[in-house]
């Protein structure tokens, strides 16, 4: 009898069920969606990053730490006997002599300068631009 | 829409299609507001929550691997972000106590809803679910309209599914009794008289 009872309940509230329509929501609804998902990922394409992450900081610290330990272990018992030093090589070196004896052209000089100042002036105007972009 | 061409669907978006998010939206917008109303009982809101389960969704595509159907996937945030918001609501829900009904008096119930006229018929279920708890309104929304099986709707409430059985048996009839208050008390004691 329970059973009974039990399925009659069941094809009661199959019956209501298939009355009660299904909402909609209004008709903006996807454009918000898609409004704020694009919001979204622009904030995540301008996220700042640093240059170098975190853990390439740490390679560098080990590797400076190394070598000058190991410097440091080899050149025992003198290691910062700079005086020590020769550096008459240098004067051996035809490469050096050719440096040294390098003098750039006016134009070369002033095209340098000229682009020097002009990196100058692009890193904030770039920099601005960016920062509205972004806001 | 078919496990396949939601498989497309995910990988264009993961691929950096962010267009093609609208079709999962399209298709399943309805159903998740549906839900979020009988949970929540209030449109606004209901729209809030929804918005904020296919963001939800959308950041957590790229982890959705697979293990569940995505409809499960879906009907599971929905769930969970509308129960964060009705408990930052802190709203109290009353729960009507469950009664025995006999056939007859089930008959009688069918009959006297039989006697609205249509439009009256669903005005009259609408108030009977938004009267139902949230969960018993969530519980017999998915049964009934997704025709989930006792197993993904567990998986979806994450309940063992003894208990989901026995939870959709009381929420059926707790939305007799709800349905047997809100029809005309005078149409269901002719029904009772002629049958008895």
């Amino acid at each position: 009898m329970k059973e009974q009872e039990a399925k009659e309940l069941e094809k009661l509230i199959a019956k209501v069920m298939q009355k009660a329509p299904l909402e909609s929501p209004s008709l903006q609804f996807t454009d918000n969606i898609m409004a704020a998902i694009n919001v979204e990922e622009k904030s995540v394409a301008f996220r700042y990053r640093p240059l170098l992450p975190k853990y390439i900081w740490f390679v560098i610290a080990a590797i400076v730490v190394g070598i000058t330990t190991y410097l440091w272990i080899m050149l025992q018992p003198a290691p910062l006997d700079f005086p020590n030093l020769l550096f008459s090589f240098m004067e051996k070196s035809t490469f050096s002599k050719e440096v040294a004896a390098f003098s750039p052209s006016k134009v070369t000089a002033y095209a340098m300068l000229l682009f020097a100042i002009m990196l100058c002036v692009q890193i904030p105007v770039l920099r601005s631009y960016l920062t509205k972009e972004r806001f | 829409m078919t496990t396949d061409q939601e498989t497309d669907i995910i990988n264009q978006i993961i691929g950096g299609d962010t267009q093609a998010f609208a079709v999962l939206v399209d298709c399943y917008k309805n159903l998740v507001f549906t839900l979020a109303l009988r949970m929540l009982k209030n449109r606004e809101e209901a729209e809030e929550v929804s918005q904020d389960t296919f963001i939800k969704i959308f950041k957590a595509l790229p982890k959705f691997k697979g293990d569940s159907k995505l409809s499960t996937w879906v009907y599971k945030v929905a769930y969970n972000t509308s129960l964060d918001r009705i408990k930052k609501n802190s709203r109290h829900q009353n729960e009507v106590a469950i009664d025995s009904f006999t056939e007859n008096q089930i008959k009688t119930l069918d009959n006297a809803l039989e006697a609205l006229e249509t439009a009256e018929q669903q005005q009259t279920i609408q108030d009977c679910l938004q009267e139902l708890s949230s969960k018993d309104s969530f519980l017999l929304t998915l049964f009934y309209f997704e025709e989930l099986s006792l197993e993904e709707i567990s998986q979806i409430v994450n309940m063992e599914t003894n208990t989901v059985k026995v939870n959709i048996h009381r929420a059926r009839k707790r939305l007799a009794v709800h349905l047997k208050q809100k029809l005309n008390p005078e149409t269901i004691q002719r029904y009772e008289r002629a049958r008895s």
